[in-house]
């Protein structure tokens, strides 16, 4: 299991950082871990490889993370009290801020994709996995999971070329 | 083979994240080691301890802790489950395992791999012995002391086979209707008092070659779903698609949905149940079981319904699809690539019964005994 997280905990932490926060990233990284631990029984080599299955361990945590913060913002405003809707605090918002324009508008722009998109592209371009793996780890047909990287990488083009032509 | 400037791409959504820094992979690495320490304490001692990793405080929410203590503090308490099947029983906590939901088809590929053909075929002399536990329910229109009388009761059933290593040998079955029953409609009593007959039959023993107890019931013929002979299989396609097919024909769901009334109803509701005949009949080799397993991951909008405790407590992942009026579930245990059981859900408040109601649960399980009569140990 150290083995494994030393080899995986960075690129995970990168994807959950960009899909909630940096903090909330750190929480995600090691309860998607101790899962794995507890799961270990029915890990298959054969059937997925450790990164696919250490990422569909972290999108379940993640979609409790985003159901739990979903029911706390409901309990907040049933007892009257105000919430503040703010997209999750995340990087790519930090990105937006930014003062260096390019990253601004990468992230402006990574933002504007289709969230089915996005979120193919930061599974490859964040966790490193590959398309595969995705299919893998989401239950995505594969060729889906190609055409969506496309098409996300190819909206996203444009900018890096911008970029280097500054 | 990824292109440079998809390569490019690729680096650039990168650039706009932080890395972990190396404070955070250090902390999140003890913290977990010691957390795997004090499982492997607990499981080796057999008591609960609870501790706690103090080092880590971390900024955010205590949930990290939450969940280290949750998987170290095993609970005892009992839950007390209520539905139509036994009504109120207690059946032991689950294990404090953390909730793992997977796709439908991650389920089934692993059930299929997970199969066990190493100890599939049953050594000369001995027996394949196969057990269904079932309630199945009982609609009864019209008593003898009052015909607008309408029952339903589940009533439980259970049978036990003995199948020979060579299928022309004798075959023994014993069946045995419990009495236990569990009333949906109406009340034992008022069922009586209606001049309904509830006696059940005694338990019964059969014996035959080849498993005839019926005409159509002959173990070394044509054979089908429910009773798979070795004749009948060797014709089984090999590939998932094939066996989806198959399934598909000879449930009649391709035929104009002569079986299911909803126009809307999922026509593979009615290969699933196909399937699990072939699944519970214990008679499917485990290379057919393992094909079965993938046709069921092409079902149509297949799902997973939930991890539950079948009849007789064992654990497995329910997949189900629903035929407008009921949702039927097979119950698989992917570590293992068992089949475990089935079950049918009312999905509407009809007939008295509410949505939600278990009309039919049954558990299965099969293994290899020396002689007919014997039971397994546990």
């Amino acid at each position: 299991m150290a083995a494994l997280y030393d080899a995986h905990a960075g690129e995970l932490h990168r994807y959950l950082a960009a899909r909630t926060s940096v903090e909330a990233a750190e929480d995600l990284v090691a309860e998607t871990f101790l899962q794995a631990w507890q799961a270990r029984a029915s890990y298959r080599p054969e059937r997925a490889s450790a990164r696919s299955w250490l990422i569909g361990i972290a999108l379940n945590m993640l979609r409790r993370h985003f159901r739990n913060e979903a029911r706390t913002t409901n309990a907040i405003a049933r007892e009257g009290g105000r919430v503040q809707h703010a997209e999750a605090p995340d990087v790519m918002a930090t990105a937006r801020a930014d003062a260096e324009s390019r990253t601004r508008d990468l992230a402006r722009a990574l933002a504007g994709l289709r969230a089915e998109e996005r979120d193919v592209l930061l599974l490859v371009a964040l966790a490193e996995l590959t398309p595969s793996e995705v299919a893998a780890a989401t239950g995505i047909n594969v060729t889906t999971v190609r055409t969506r990287l496309h098409r996300a990488r190819s909206a996203l083009r444009v900018h890096i070329e911008e970029g280097t032509h500054d | 083979m990824t292109e440079r400037w998809e390569q490019e791409v690729d680096r650039a959504v990168r650039g706009l994240v932080a890395e972990m820094d190396d404070d955070a992979r250090a902390r999140g690495r003890t913290t977990l080691m010691e957390a795997i320490r004090t499982d492997e304490n607990r499981t080796s001692s057999g008591v609960a301890e609870v501790v706690v990793p103090l080092a880590h405080r971390h900024r955010s929410s205590g949930r990290w802790l939450a969940a280290a203590a949750a998987v170290v503090a095993l609970s005892a308490a009992v839950v007390v489950v209520t539905d139509a099947v036994g009504g109120e029983r207690r059946v032991p906590n689950p294990p404090a395992q953390v909730e793992q939901i997977e796709t439908a088809d991650q389920v089934l590929q692993r059930a299929a791999s997970n199969v066990d053909t190493g100890g599939e075929v049953v050594p000369d002399g001995k027996y394949l012995y196969v057990k269904q536990r079932a309630w199945w329910s009982r609609y009864v229109s019209g008593a003898p002391k009052d015909p607008d009388a309408f029952f339903v009761y589940l009533d439980e059933l259970r049978i036990e086979s003995w199948v020979p290593a060579d299928r022309t040998q004798t075959w023994r079955r014993e069946s045995e209707n419990t009495g236990e029953r569990q009333w949906l409609v109406g009340t034992e009593q008022e069922a009586r008092a209606a001049g309904l007959n509830l006696d059940v039959e005694p338990p019964s023993t059969q014996q035959a070659r080849c498993g005839k107890f019926r005409e159509d019931a002959d173990g070394c013929g044509a054979g089908g779903w429910y009773r798979p002979t070795e004749r009948w299989v060797a014709g089984l396609p090999e590939d998932p698609k094939g066996m989806l097919e198959r399934l598909r024909e000879d449930s009649g769901a391709t035929k104009p949905r002569p079986k299911l009334k909803d126009p809307n109803a999922n026509p593979d509701a009615l290969a699933l149940q196909t399937a699990a005949e072939g699944l519970h009949s214990g008679l499917l080799p485990a290379k057919v079981r393992s094909t079965v397993y993938q046709a069921i991951a092409l079902m149509k909008d297949i799902e997973i319904t939930e991890k539950v405790a079948n009849l007789d407590g064992r654990k497995g992942t329910a997949l189900g699809l629903d035929d407008g009026r009921n949702r039927f579930d097979v119950i698989v245990d992917y570590d293992t690539g068992e089949f475990i059981g089935e079950r049918e859900v009312q999905l509407k408040d009809s007939e008295g019964i509410k949505a939600g109601t278990v009309k039919t649960y049954t558990s299965f399980v099969s293994t290899t005994v020396d002689e007919p009569g014997q039971r397994p140990e546990n």
